[in-house]
């Protein structure tokens, strides 16, 4: 009997983000409806589902920048009350859906501006060299405005801007939206190097097939309501599922 | 010919001030999209401190300037706490209302409390002495207030392209939430812009006090109306169309008040504003306008 | 600090110092922010719109409406703090023929339509004359409905020619139109040599602005003298060096600058015209009559040497002016500046006439003003309405400065009148 409450102790520990009877409102609307999820340390959770799903709300919420109820735990703290900053400086950082780069800074400042909640100015610095070696279309551009980008690159740099503040969770919302097929595999096969480095993910995604393949864990939404989770494999298992929400053929 | 240059000087130094008080208008707009109509009275108090200093038997300059200028800077902050942050997510129009309203309460109290009329305030005096070159004859205080403002413009700069606040207060002016997924305060970025706003307006009081030698309720209510239509011409928001226009309005008024014949004169600022509109028909957004474009909010 | 007001409104002003100060202590306090703010409002609406009885009423009272600029763009011009010395000096002293003025004073803020209600409220309460805005869109509405009741709108301070074109019969005014005092300062001008004339013009202050300047150049014209430019001005003006560059231009060297504007404003014109080394007088009207006018010469004595201005009242020291204001002072009740003391020729002239006519019935008090060959008053010795009906006939004096301390250059009325009507 003493068993069950122990694991889900055990659970709870390696439990990043865990999420319960989330609701997100916009005025007195209410877009997402008491969901639960939750997000492993050094896992990648996809939150899938078609537009208007209310994935993006969902994501919102976790930093705070919309009005949402329930509970949100990150490392085992109730963060629902916080300001969007002090959650920023516990170790969230979002690549934000149609990317928001600040099209007036340059891809250097960008990149610094990323950095501002450390204190370790000097590895800082180190690491903003490191990510233009990394993309050296971005070292090429390194003081202009970040708005002469093109979108593939733009999604670059907003990864690159919310990891220079050395998250323990990273949220990334529609990464791919409006990119080439070309880019599109170039922005996962990223992702897929931040996952294999260790870093916990949650990840919005429209394009089901690519996130699927990344994902330990996914969560399908439609209108405002978890209707599907499970492991990758269990969700292309549920074919009709999948198709008749996301459009992939299983 | 020296009558030309002599105007073009008094046409610079004209532009010099409206720069200045522009400029501390658009660093608040460029980042709230507040018209702050209130920064007159932030120069006002900037004024009166210098009264009351004046009064008080300082008579260190350097300590009436540094008191001046602190003043400015405390009363934008404090404006900012109690008037501006309730309407801070508000739209445009309740901000501009707001504005206008602690403009008006300012000017009021100014009037209540101390007087209707104007109170001499000479300890600035000793900045101004003519300064004759060749045939063309300049003020101190004009050279004075236009590298003041080319300084605070270089500063401005250097302040807003080299420290994390500063790059933070431009991209505020872009996309204010993505700074705070930055995890940089938003109350800390605001603020930041209002205290360079009231050290615009507390330099701006010095040298207004220097040329006035008085301080009345609408000491600086009246340069920051010509100081917004410097921002709306220059674009408003953006910090090179403040100086742009500011000087631009400067050049405009002083070749208005010179060229027109007497019998037209009365119609000066009709035709300030005829310029100004035709500008406007072809930018409507203002000279320089800053950039609108946003990624989608979250 | 000056405070240019009465006790009770300072009492209602130290007040709201007081919740300002709660207010900046318990702001964090959140939960209190709407009470404080309440609170605030309701301080802040008893000063902005204060309204009180000067003088409590002992039955049969002599009663005089100020719907008056207590705050707003015309609050320098507001007569009230003199009207209120001089009838506190005369209730001390008995009141006339036993009866005591009780003055209705409330703030219209400069706005024209707020003064309308409150002189309907005034007219009402049985006053027996009227001062207000002393512009004459204020001005003619309030005296169209005063009319009415036969009341008179006793202005202390207007100069608006406008005034005086017969649009209405109930104003009478206690100082004399701008014309005059353009012409006095014309005379005085000619009898230093002054030949060659600036005019500073603007259409910013009305005919006050824009024609007195006028008026004296006609006035210099008269004497044998000449105008050489016109410039144009805007109202305020804080740098004059485009005017100051024009001037030097000119091919003859003038004599005078003559300029009808407000002060500091023109404070700032004598400084840059004496730093641009042009060593003409600079001429002016009532404008100019202001205390800071004299600080102009705080750091050198000598550069009000050639300022002068035809002004309403003499007020030099040694003048009556500032004996009024001296003794206001002893009573605690400061009168700051010529406009505020010249409500105490208004307060004069109505007990003068209550006297004369030994009652309060408003139509008998103006035709007693009208009527009178002299009226005792306190800036001056003594105004009649007698010849011109609608102001006063009374001397104009000119105002200089000897060593940065006012003198008075000469107190007549002027000769020569450039024709206004």
């Amino acid at each position: 009997m003493t068993v069950v409450p122990l694991v889900l102790l055990s659970l709870q520990k390696t439990n990043m983000l865990e999420v319960k009877n989330l609701s997100v409102f916009y005025g007195r609307i209410k877009v997402v409806h008491s969901i639960d999820f939750s997000v492993k340390k050094g896992s990648c959770v996809a939150l899938l589902g078609p537009n208007g799903a209310g994935k993006t709300s969902t994501i919102s919420s976790i930093l705070g920048t919309v009005s949402s109820s329930g509970s949100i735990r990150f490392l085992d703290k109730d963060i629902s009350k916080m300001h969007t900053e002090e959650r920023v400086k516990l170790g969230i950082s979002i690549a934000p859906e149609g990317r928001r780069v600040f099209s007036n800074l340059s891809v250097f400042e960008n990149l610094f501006i990323g950095s501002a909640i450390r204190e370790d100015r000097k590895a800082a610095d180190e690491e903003i060299n490191a990510w233009l070696k990394t993309f050296p279309i971005l070292d090429e551009r390194r003081d202009q405005a970040a708005g002469t980008l093109s979108g593939g690159e733009q999604q670059m740099l907003t990864i690159a801007r919310a990891l220079m503040s050395r998250p323990k969770i990273l949220l990334l919302d529609e990464p791919s939206l409006g990119l080439a097929p070309r880019i599109t595999r170039q922005v996962f096969e990223l992702i897929q190097d931040l996952k294999a480095q260790g870093m916990t993910i949650l990840l919005v995604e429209q394009n089901a097939t690519e996130a699927l393949k990344l994902a330990d864990f996914s969560f399908i939404l439609n209108s405002g309501n978890v209707i599907a989770s499970g492991s990758s494999e269990e969700i292309l298992n549920k074919g009709d599922l999948m198709s008749s929400l996301t459009g992939v053929e299983a | 010919m020296d009558y030309i240059v002599q105007q073009t000087l008094n046409a610079l130094s004209f532009g010099a001030e409206y720069a200045l008080i522009a400029l501390g208008l658009a660093i608040v707009f460029s980042i709230m999209n507040l018209v702050n109509f209130a920064h007159g009275e932030v120069i006002a108090i900037g004024g009166y401190t210098m009264m009351v200093m004046a009064t008080l038997a300082f008579k260190n300059p350097i300590i009436i300037i540094l008191g001046a200028v602190l003043a400015a800077i405390i009363m934008a902050l404090f404006l900012e706490r109690i008037a501006f942050r309730p309407v801070r997510y508000a739209d445009a129009t309740t901000g501009l209302l707001t504005a206008f309203g602690v403009s008006l309460i300012l000017q009021n109290l100014f009037l209540l409390l101390v007087s209707p009329r104007p109170i001499a305030v000479t300890s600035m005096y000793f900045l101004d002495w003519p300064i004759r070159l060749g045939p063309i004859q300049i003020s101190s205080l004009q050279i004075f207030e236009t590298l003041a403002t080319l300084i605070a413009i270089l500063l401005l700069v250097l302040f807003l392209k080299k420290s994390l606040l500063g790059i933070a207060m431009r991209a505020a002016s872009l996309d204010f939430e993505m700074v705070r997924l930055m995890g940089i305060r938003a109350n800390r970025v605001i603020a930041a812009a209002f205290a360079i706003s009231g050290l615009l307006a507390g330099i701006a009081a010095i040298f207004i006090i220097a040329r006035r030698g008085a301080v009345d309720p609408t000491l600086g209510f009246n340069p920051v109306l010509k100081a917004f239509v410097a921002c709306v011409v220059g674009g408003f928001g953006s910090l090179p169309g403040a100086v742009l226009g500011g000087f631009l309005l400067g050049a405009l008024e002083v070749g208005m008040l010179v060229l027109l014949p007497q019998s037209y004169g009365g119609m000066k600022d009709a035709f300030v504003f005829a310029i100004i509109a035709i500008i406007l028909v072809w930018r409507p957004e203002g000279i320089l306008s800053p950039p609108k474009e946003k990624g989608d909010k979250i | 600090m000056r405070y240019p007001m009465t006790q009770g409104l300072r009492k209602h002003i130290s007040g709201i110092n007081m919740t300002t100060i709660a207010i900046i202590k318990n702001y964090n306090k959140s939960n209190i922010r709407e009470k404080i703010m309440k609170q605030f409002l309701k301080n802040l609406s008893k000063i902005l719109f204060v309204s009180f009885i000067a003088f409590p009423a002992f039955g049969d009272t002599i009663k005089v409406g100020f719907p008056v600029p207590l705050t707003g763009e015309y609050a320098p011009y507001a007569e009230i703090q003199g009207a209120k010395c001089m009838a506190e000096i005369i209730n001390k002293n008995g009141g006339v023929n036993g009866k005591k003025f009780e003055l209705l004073v409330q703030d219209t803020g400069t706005d024209t339509q707020t003064a309308i209600s409150l002189t309907e409220k005034f007219l009402e309460q049985g006053v027996i004359a009227i001062g207000t805005i002393p512009f004459s869109d204020t001005m003619i509405p309030v005296a169209q409905i005063a009319a009415g009741y036969g009341v008179t709108i006793l202005q202390a301070q207007s100069t608006q020619v406008e005034m005086h074109t017969g649009i209405v019969d109930n104003f009478i005014s206690n100082v004399s139109p701008d014309p005059f005092t353009a012409a006095a300062a014309a005379e005085y001008a000619l009898s230093e040599g002054v030949k060659n004339v600036v005019l500073l013009t603007s259409d910013d202050g009305g005919s006050w602005s824009a024609k007195t300047p006028l008026w004296f150049g006609e006035a210099i014209e008269n004497g044998g003298g000449k105008v050489l430019s016109k410039m144009n001005f805007s109202i305020p003006t804080s740098d004059w060096s485009p005017q100051v560059a024009e001037m030097k231009k000119l091919s003859t060297t003038p004599d005078a600058v003559y300029i009808s504007s407000i002060m500091p404003d023109v404070g700032v014109l004598i400084r840059q015209m004496k730093a641009a080394g042009i060593d003409a007088w600079v001429f002016g009207s009532d404008g100019l009559d202001d205390p800071s006018l004299d600080s102009v010469a705080d750091s050198d004595k000598s550069i009000l040497d050639k300022v002068a201005f035809g002004t309403l009242a003499p007020s030099q020291p040694g003048s009556a002016m500032q004996a009024f204001q001296k003794e206001c002072k002893a009573m605690g009740m400061p009168v700051d500046g010529m406009f505020p003391a010249l409500g105490a020729d208004v307060i004069m002239a109505i007990a003068y006439a209550v006297e004369k006519t030994g009652g309060t019935d408003p139509e008998a008090i103006r035709k007693a003003l009208r009527d009178a060959d002299s009226i005792p008053v306190r800036t001056v010795e003594s105004v009649s309405f007698k010849k011109n009906k609608s102001h006063a006939e009374r001397t104009v004096p000119v105002i200089g400065f000897k060593d940065g301390v006012r003198v008075l250059l000469s107190n007549t009325i002027p000769s020569f009148v450039p024709s206004w009507k």
